[in-house]
């Protein structure tokens, strides 16, 4: 028979001061935890959703980035023609070559210049990338050095409003509005038209990419169309990629770089917050010690008391779970940024606390508990009766 | 005549501290009849908490053996020595030892839930136990709600409440005014008399001796002296 529960939790309040910090040791571990799974989920997030499903995106052959990437324009118009590529109402080919290039500009809160994502678009560009929408202002016109910026930008980046401008080496880009597009990485690009752009940036006839939609099964049209651009010498140098896929893949290596980091950070802090489990209850089992002897003389076993400390240490861990997840609730949906280290460019998003996350956060912290009280719980347990009485 | 209850032969134990070797049991035979009521005096350090831990099951005996209500301890695993103990024998102690986070009701109701009662029957049990030491009214509160003398009646509750057939006090009244010390000598005197608990004190007081039938004086480990008595030895039986 066990010692009742009430035993263990109601002996936390005993020591309150050591039991506070040992709470907090665990809650502070618990909020790194969820702060830093949230930003790789909100990373993930944004550049994840980027892309549609049902779209194809044409790089250059080994290029993983839009940026590395190189299309030639008769290639590309060479693939829009083929039948794998949907087509509107109207008969027009839902395909568009976009070109790509990163400006500096300066960041609104002072701290230095962040790379920008600038995309030159075509006519069909809007109707291709689902979901992006005018927020504010009206969108450029074509053949102008007009652009439209995404939210997220306008948040980060100095001046960038609806009647602002920027300059980026010799031309000053007028912003003439503001687009938005559910929250993910489009939302951290200025948009502008593709024939200026590649004048202006003297592109010539090679753009970046060119994202079309398939007509019928994406991953069909995908394979089949690989398979054409393998034997047409003329398009053996550019492959396709389905372009949700291709966004996870950008979403990756960051939101694996931040889980990775978290985790070593996180594990370096947990040794703290078990090491302070630990004191807390190695001076509970010293400061109990005729209690111990007390209930090991009526007949409760060894592995009661074991089991009655480890049940302390758990619950001051179950403590330090809730306040740690409460205060990192506070984070949740806090807007941020970073550079995307696979374009290098600036990529805003939230801060996303999930339920996995906060029941990872939990169980880290019982985890937290169960080691840091294991130790002193067996110690407990191992009490000699007579020992345990005899000492004042 | 029934066998005694507790049969205690050449009993040793010893203690080797920096290189010294200490005795605080030498050879000791002892007999103590059920229903007795024995207070264990001597000078500190002449060994009466350890023969009380033999007594109790607490402590084994390096040489000798003992037989306590009828069961020979030496024969008993550890876990069948505390099986053992949580039936036959309940201790009472200087420091009450009370669990400070644990209501007197609560800290009543403990060693019962090594028993196998519903819980309808621990409260009866912890009801009645409280209700012996007059302490009924106090179920609900803490034990730093309580004055000493209350706590340690708590504890007497508490060892009651198993209905154990040995009660073993290691000096209850050490750390009571003498108001208190008396109230809890009237209730173990009463808890022998009534209830025919066999009761074990050791005390350095002789005031709280005298309530007992007979008393034992050891001295370095020996028996020194062994009277009884005489008006309440044969007044209770
Ligand atoms: N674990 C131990 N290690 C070494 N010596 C011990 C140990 N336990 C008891 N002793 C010694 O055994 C002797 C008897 O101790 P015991 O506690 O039985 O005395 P006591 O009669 O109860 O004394 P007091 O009246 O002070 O409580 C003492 O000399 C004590 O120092
Ligand atoms: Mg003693």
């Amino acid at each position: 028979m066990a010692i009742p529960f009430t035993y263990s939790y109601r002996s936390i309040a005993v020591r309150k001061g050591a039991s506070a910090m040992a709470v907090f040791g665990i809650a502070l571990v618990v909020v790194v935890f969820v702060v830093l799974l949230a930003l790789a989920e909100g990373f993930r997030r944004a550049v994840a959703t980027s892309g549609s499903p049902r779209n194809l995106i044409l790089l250059r052959k080994g290029a993983d980035a839009e940026l590395q990437s190189q299309v030639r324009r008769e290639a590309a118009r060479i693939v829009e023609d083929l039948p794998v590529v949907a087509a509107d109402a109207a008969g027009e080919r839902l395909f568009s070559l976009e070109a790509l290039t990163l400006v500096n500009l300066p960041k609104k809160d002072g701290r230095g210049d962040g790379y920008v994502n600038l995309r030159g678009a075509s006519p069909k560009s809007l109707d291709v990338h689902e979901g992006v929408r005018l927020r504010e202002g009206r969108w450029f016109q074509w053949g102008t050095n007009q652009v439209v910026v995404g939210a997220a930008l306008s948040r980060r980046i100095r001046d960038f409003t609806v009647g602002g401008s920027f300059v980026s080496g010799r031309h000053r880009f007028e912003i003439v509005g503001i687009f938005e597009s559910g929250g993910n990485s489009f939302e951290s690009e200025v948009w502008m038209d593709a024939t200026i752009f590649m004048a202006i940036f003297n592109r010539g006839d090679v753009y970046q990419s060119a994202i079309f939609r398939a007509r019928g099964d994406p991953e069909a049209a995908r394979a089949e169309l690989n398979r054409i651009l393998e034997d047409d010498p003329r398009l053996q140098s550019i492959q396709a990629l389905n372009e949700k896929e291709y966004y996870r893949k950008q979403s990756e290596l960051m939101a694996s770089v931040i889980t990775i980091l978290g985790g070593i950070l996180t594990f370096i802090m947990a040794i703290g917050g078990v090491v302070g489990a630990m004191n807390t209850m190695y001076a509970a089992v010293a400061q109990r010690r005729r209690e111990i002897g007390c209930m090991l003389s009526m007949g409760f076993s060894p592995e009661s008391l074991w089991l009655a400390f480890i049940l302390e240490s758990l619950c001051l861990a179950g403590l330090g779970a809730i306040l740690g997840c409460a205060v990192s609730l506070v984070f949740d949906g806090l807007k941020t940024g970073t550079t995307n280290w696979a374009t290098f460019s600036e990529t805003a998003f939230e801060f996303t606390v999930t339920p996995a996350i906060l029941a990872g956060a939990s169980v880290l912290a019982l985890a937290m508990g169960f080691i840091g009280g294991f130790l002193p719980a067996l110690n407990a347990s191992r009490q000699k009766v007579v020992e345990a009485l005899r000492r004042a | 005549m029934p066998e005694p209850i507790i049969q205690l032969r050449d009993c040793t134990k010893v203690y080797h501290k920096g290189g010294e070797r200490i005795l605080p049991l030498d050879r000791l035979s002892l007999d103590i009849e059920e229903g007795d009521f024995v207070a264990l005096m001597g000078p500190s350090g002449s060994g009466k908490t350890t023969l009380l831990n033999l007594i109790g099951g607490l402590d084994s005996p390096d040489e000798g053996g003992l037989i306590v209500c009828g069961q020979n301890l030496a024969e008993l695993s550890p876990r069948g020595l505390a099986r053992w103990r949580s039936r036959h024998v309940a201790y009472v102690f200087q420091s009450f030892n009370l669990l400070p986070v644990l209501t007197a009701f609560q800290n009543v109701e403990l060693p019962l839930t090594l028993m196998p009662l519903s819980k309808a029957e621990r409260r009866r049990h912890v009801e009645t136990a409280l209700r012996i030491v007059g302490l009924g009214a106090r179920m609900h509160h803490r034990p730093d709600e309580l004055s000493g003398g209350q706590e340690q009646r708590v504890a007497i509750a508490r060892a009651l409440a198993c209905d154990p057939r040995l009660l073993l006090a290691d000096e209850p009244t050490g750390d009571l005014d003498a108001q208190s010390a008396q109230e809890v000598m009237d209730l173990l005197t009463a808890l022998n008399r009534e209830h025919g608990k066999t009761i074990i004190v050791v005390t350095h007081d002789p005031k709280v001796a005298q309530c007992a039938r007979r008393q034992l004086h050891l001295e370095k480990g020996v028996l020194a002296r062994d009277t009884a008595s005489e008006p309440a030895r044969r007044g209770g039986a």
